[in-house]
């Protein structure tokens, strides 16, 4: 899995339980809206990532909000938690021992 | 409006126009976000990386979703034209031996021109047997995917195993005959013979690389089909 997935995946666990939007995703990651889609695609792809439009203020267009499933908290707390182990021994782990 | 959100905006509506299936809601999903991005540079930006969703490939239950009914009809065209060819290539291999029927002498040739027609129609009759029912409704996704399996598995039949072989082996059958009775009938033409024998059996093993390769093709098709159908069956409950 790449850093930017688990960078993705991170974001939806700050707030697990809100929709989020593309952009917000982006600015919170840093992430370019061309790396972020195709993420969140095949997020939704694996059904780990739920959808839905949500209207808007009025004059402006609705917005494609996101939220992981439970299958997909399930696969991010499993996937960031092993992935932040594994850099922690990777930096510490020769000065732990 | 700027100069760089006029060029975001077509950039982004040529994205929604020739995005794939899978990839339409996501392209006008980024489309309708850019109206909440104020800065034009970072819209122009968010625009430019709009055009990454042409270059993506679905998943498996995307393909499922969104091109099963696509891939019906490709199979359906595929099918039709392949029928419509083995058809004229059988027509064709009737109408040469019924000619040679009435050009040899041999009774042994003739035998084999008479097994060589046999061996045609049973092409024929292989290519429009079992054929399954009319193809069903494309929002019916489950029903769908059985059609489009049960279609891949007769082509599968089609170009491996017992029909393959059988049909073969009459052909190899009339070849046999026909080459034996012309042998036998002029012996001076021994090497002709042999000749014609050996590039007909070279055709007709070329002709079973190509149906095994077929075969192979289909049972992958086949394999993808098995992968989707337990998941369109748990979203069609």
């Amino acid at each position: 899995m790449s850093a930017q997935t688990l960078e993705v995946l991170n974001a939806f666990l700050q707030m697990p339980q809100e929709w989020r939007y593309g952009y917000d995703i982006s600015r919170h990651t840093g992430l370019k809206s061309g790396t972020l889609y195709p993420i969140l695609m095949r997020l939704a792809g694996h059904k780990l990532l739920e959808t839905h439009w949500e209207s808007s203020e009025p004059g402006k267009p609705p917005r494609h909000m996101y939220k992981l499933t439970a299958a997909g908290l399930r696969f991010a707390r499993q996937h960031v938690t092993s992935t932040s182990k594994l850099i922690f021994r990777t930096k510490f782990g020769s000065t732990g021992s | 409006m700027s100069t760089f959100r006029t060029l975001a905006l077509k950039i982004l509506h040529g994205v929604v126009r020739l995005a794939p299936p899978h990839a339409t809601e996501w392209s006008l999903a980024m489309l309708c976000e850019v109206d909440f991005i104020e800065n034009d540079w970072s819209a122009l930006s968010w625009a430019l990386g709009s055009t990454r969703l042409l270059l993506t490939r679905p998943t498996d239950s995307q393909v499922a979703n969104s091109s099963l009914p696509g891939a019906i009809q490709k199979l359906r065209a595929k099918v039709r034209q392949r029928t419509i060819g083995g058809c004229g290539l059988a027509l064709a291999e009737t109408l040469a031996y019924a000619a040679l029927i009435y050009g040899f002498p041999s009774p042994i040739q003739r035998l084999g021109c008479c097994v060589g027609i046999a061996a045609m129609f049973y092409t024929g009759y292989q290519l429009f047997a079992w054929r399954t029912r009319k193809a069903p409704m494309a929002a019916d996704l489950l029903d769908s995917g059985d059609y489009y399996r049960a279609e891949l598995l007769r082509q599968r039949s089609f170009h491996r195993g017992l029909c393959l072989w059988s049909r073969l082996t009459v052909m190899i059958c009339a070849l046999i005959l026909f080459c034996v009775g012309g042998i036998i009938a002029e012996p001076d033409g021994l090497r002709a013979y042999v000749s014609i024998g050996i590039g007909l059996v070279c055709v007709r093993l070329v002709a079973v690389w190509l149906n095994l390769r077929q075969a192979r093709s289909y049972q992958r098709d086949t394999e993808q089909v098995d992968k989707f159908l337990p998941t369109l069956d748990h979203q069609t409950n």
